[in-house]
């Protein structure tokens, strides 16, 4: 296209011509006060003083090919015309960056190197509206992003991100100790001491593993109430909990063990038995479900709840044996949960069995 | 799950870090978050974002506390600016924490609209927003600013521009703040209270905006101020309002040292305090840059506003543009011969608005003062080109009479237009 435009120049109207290299070799020749319109390009030819000729061509960076070069002259052919009215730019860059994504990318690419900053922007801004308002999947569509996060990562990314099962774990905990510690001290003022003790065992332990993270619970408190009062009726049926619970998890562990054929008889015995208690328990186990981290509770559906209950009563039970096997225990909860019942802790599975054989008595948990 | 179609790879991703920053800069601060989970590679581009924006347009009706929280928690690097604006805060817990974190992340341009519904009391400002030492634009609304005394420690050094709306001052002066800004060209301060005395020193400031209630104020060292307006509201805290200080006449304390303005606003109950004192012939200095001079609240039946009035026409040569809204003061009397008299002098002394082109008089009431007024402009105004009318919007029957009255006055420019508009008729020309 240039050497035609060369051949029809009149001979009153001499052009200066630039010479352009792309990273490809091909070279271009583009007029003067249109190569000038691009800074990195106007400052090669004041400092370096090349691009008049065919040999001292300008070498553009690898960023630009030739056929993006040709566009991105077109807007500086336009632009440079002092002329032009706001109007007659804005509709001439509305329809310039009707091309597609890809090349869309080349562009703005090429144009940050050649340091044309009102061509970047424009074109950031193109796809920046092809971003905006989209769902994910449009627009991986779009740009034919890899979708390679895992389902996790991929919550949404304001969520609260309190995901850790161990964490989680323990802050209900907590919230669940400091609810009956307070209904405690309602009912009996004589035992606040060792309640106290119990407090802070679990508080040292929480802040020790959480860094604090109990403080948040403070203000949640008052949102509910009502739980509150559910909560002091389980209280007395908490005895009830634990036995039925212990009966359902143990299935779990021990059959995924396969080991101890008494203990299997056992269960299924107790099992039977202690429906009953069970069924009263499942009752009540729903409303215990949403305490008081209510946003923690948010995106659990309620058979991860469940299970996250028991969890936390095993764990509550744990807690109130030895200390330094309590530690051990929690440091080692996220990886070998399924050995933990048997293998770790001699004592509390055989106060299981104990407590199955004991079934109906009630407990005292605490 | 790598899904590659047929036409395309990645090419957006692998862009450099400055434009994808200029493309997720273009997106509300909502759908930039959101492409953390399009891809591993766009897990955290978005943490350099460096401005955070929760304006109205983010829409973010709940949690507002919390997502803020998060976002800065995760964000990474420098934020240059950061905005808070146009959503309704249900409690201020955690605003300190971020100004604090923000203070570390070097913040540019700060933009905090702490409308707290409810009732609850004003938000108080912790003392860390001094630390943002990086600051530019600061804009501040709905807050308790508690200045401290010492100026130690206390300024911004590069603070360009100051806008606080509806704040409440507690502690020292605001002299001192804006002494320690010696960059600042802007200073806005709408709906204000708490101050006492004002006193402008500040090299750099070119314009300033003041709608509050004070006592005192002056202009000691601004030598580039072009812009002023002044619009003073009640002082409510003791004593009276307009304090007589000796002989001298406030306006003179007020307006001397502001010898480069070129636009001068007075209006609210600033006429009045300009007027306690002995008022001048004109002024001691002559402003010769002043080019538009908008005065509102002129109540016409005062003898001393009016005089206030007539010093600064005489000490403007240069004058261009004059807009005048006029009031009525409902307590005074409508006593109008002073006025009159003084008028009648002032009609004798001579041509003193030599470059006047454009006049706009608003509210007037059609009363002889007022016509007066009108007719002396006229007279003494030789290359006055328009003359815009709008009365006050009970004024229906008064006005035809007016119009009349206003035919028969002679005008010393042979271009002058006068244009009479009905009430709510009138457009804003030129």
């Amino acid at each position: 296209m240039s050497e035609c435009e060369m051949v029809i120049i009149k001979p009153e109207v001499m052009k200066s011509y630039i010479w352009l290299q792309t990273a490809d070799g091909s070279i271009q020749q583009v007029e003067e006060e249109v190569a000038m319109f691009c800074p990195m390009i106007c400052r090669e030819i004041l400092q370096t003083g090349m691009g008049s000729s065919k040999n001292y061509a300008i070498s553009l960076p690898q960023r630009v090919n030739p056929s993006i070069l040709s566009l991105i002259l077109d807007y500086c052919r336009f632009h440079q015309v002092p002329g032009r009215s706001n109007k007659e730019r804005k509709s001439f860059d509305e329809k310039f960056i009707r091309i597609d994504t890809k090349r869309l990318c080349e562009l703005t690419s090429a144009a940050d190197s050649l340091q044309l900053k009102p061509l970047v922007d424009l074109t950031s801004r193109a796809l920046a509206r092809m971003i905006e308002g989209k769902s994910p999947e449009e627009i991986r569509e779009t740009f034919h992003l890899p979708d390679d996060l895992t389902e996790e990562e991929k919550l949404e990314p304001l969520r609260n991100t309190a995901d850790d099962p161990r964490i989680r774990l323990l802050n209900r905990l907590y919230a669940r100790k400091r609810k009956e510690l307070r209904e405690r001290e309602k009912l009996k003022n004589v035992e606040v001491e060792e309640e106290r003790v119990d407090e802070r065992s679990v508080d040292d332990l929480l802040s020790f593993i959480n860094g604090g993270v109990g403080d948040s619970k403070g203000g949640k408190t008052a949102k509910h109430k009502k739980k509150n009062r559910r909560r002091k009726d389980q209280a007395k049926g908490t005895a009830l909990n634990n036995v039925s619970k212990i009966s359902k998890k143990e299935p779990e562990y021990l059959s995924s063990e396969c080991n101890n054929g008494e203990a299997g008889n056992i269960i299924e015995s107790s099992s039977s038995k202690t429906s009953k208690v069970q069924d009263v328990a499942v009752d009540s186990l729903g409303p215990k479900v949403e305490f008081d981290d209510g946003d923690i509770d948010d995106e659990l559906d309620p058979a991860m709840k469940e299970e996250l209950d028991r969890e936390v009563e095993d764990f509550a039970r744990r807690l109130n044996s030895d200390w330094p096997e309590r530690m051990q225990e929690i440091l080692s909860l996220g990886q070998e949960r399924r050995h933990v019942p048997i293998s770790m802790n001699g004592n509390g599975s055989s106060r299981r069995y104990t407590r199955l054989e004991q079934r109906c008595t009630p407990m005292d948990a605490h | 799950m790598k899904t590659v179609t047929s036409s395309g790879c990645d090419r957006i991703s692998y862009l450099p870090i400055n434009i994808i920053e200029n493309i997720l800069v273009n997106l509300p601060i909502k759908d930039a978050v959101r492409t953390s989970i399009l891809s591993t590679e766009w897990r955290y581009k978005w943490a350099t974002l460096p401005k955070i924006v929760f304006d109205y347009e983010s829409r973010i009706k709940s949690k507002l506390i919390k997502i803020v929280h998060q976002v800065l928690l995760i964000h990474v690097g420098y934020i240059k600016k950061f905005e808070l604006s146009g959503l309704a805060l249900r409690s201020c817990s955690g605003i300190d924490k971020w100004i604090l974190f923000l203070s570390r992340n070097a913040i540019e341009e700060l933009i905090l609209h702490i409308d707290v519904g409810g009732g609850g009391g004003k938000y108080t400002l912790p003392s860390s927003l001094f630390h943002c030492k990086q600051l530019r634009y600061l804009e501040l609304r709905g807050c308790i600013f508690r200045i401290p005394p010492t100026s130690k420690g206390l300024g911004f050094n590069h603070l360009k521009r100051l806008r606080l709306y509806n704040i409440t001052f507690v502690g020292s002066t605001i002299g001192c703040l804006i002494s320690s800004c010696p960059l600042l060209e802007i200073l806005e301060l709408d709906d204000f209270n708490g101050l006492t005395d004002i006193e402008v020193d500040a090299p750099n400031l070119i314009l300033i905006y003041l709608c509050g209630s004070f006592r005192r104020i002056c202009f000691k060292n601004c030598p580039l101020l072009v812009n002023v307006a002044i619009y003073k509201c009640g002082y409510s805290i003791g004593g009276s309002n307009y304090i007589d200080q000796g002989r001298r006449s406030n306006l003179i304390k007020a307006l001397g040292g502001l010898a480069r303005i070129e636009e001068l606003k007075l209006g609210n109950e600033t006429m009045k305090f300009l007027a306690t004192g002995n008022i001048p012939r004109k002024l001691p200095h002559i402003y010769n840059h002043l080019r538009r001079l908008y005065l509102d609240c002129i109540t016409f039946c005062n003898l001393k506003v009016i005089s206030v009035v007539f010093c600064l026409f005489k000490s403007v040569p240069k004058l261009q543009r004059l807009e005048i809204s006029a009031q009525l003061d409902k307590g005074a009397p409508r006593d109008m011969e002073p006025v009159l008299e003084f008028m009648e002098e002032q009609f004798h002394s001579g041509c003193f608005l030599n470059e006047l082109q454009v006049v706009k008089m608003r509210y007037i009431y059609g009363m002889r003062v007022e016509l007066e007024f009108l007719k002396l402009l006229l007279a003494n105004a030789p290359v006055l080109e328009t003359m815009c009318i709008a009365p006050e919007s009970e004024v229906t029957a008064a006005g035809s009479n007016m119009c009349k009255e206003l035919l028969r006055f002679c005008r010393a420019s042979p271009k002058a237009k006068i244009l009479y508009f009905e009430p709510y008729e009138e457009s804003d020309e030129d």
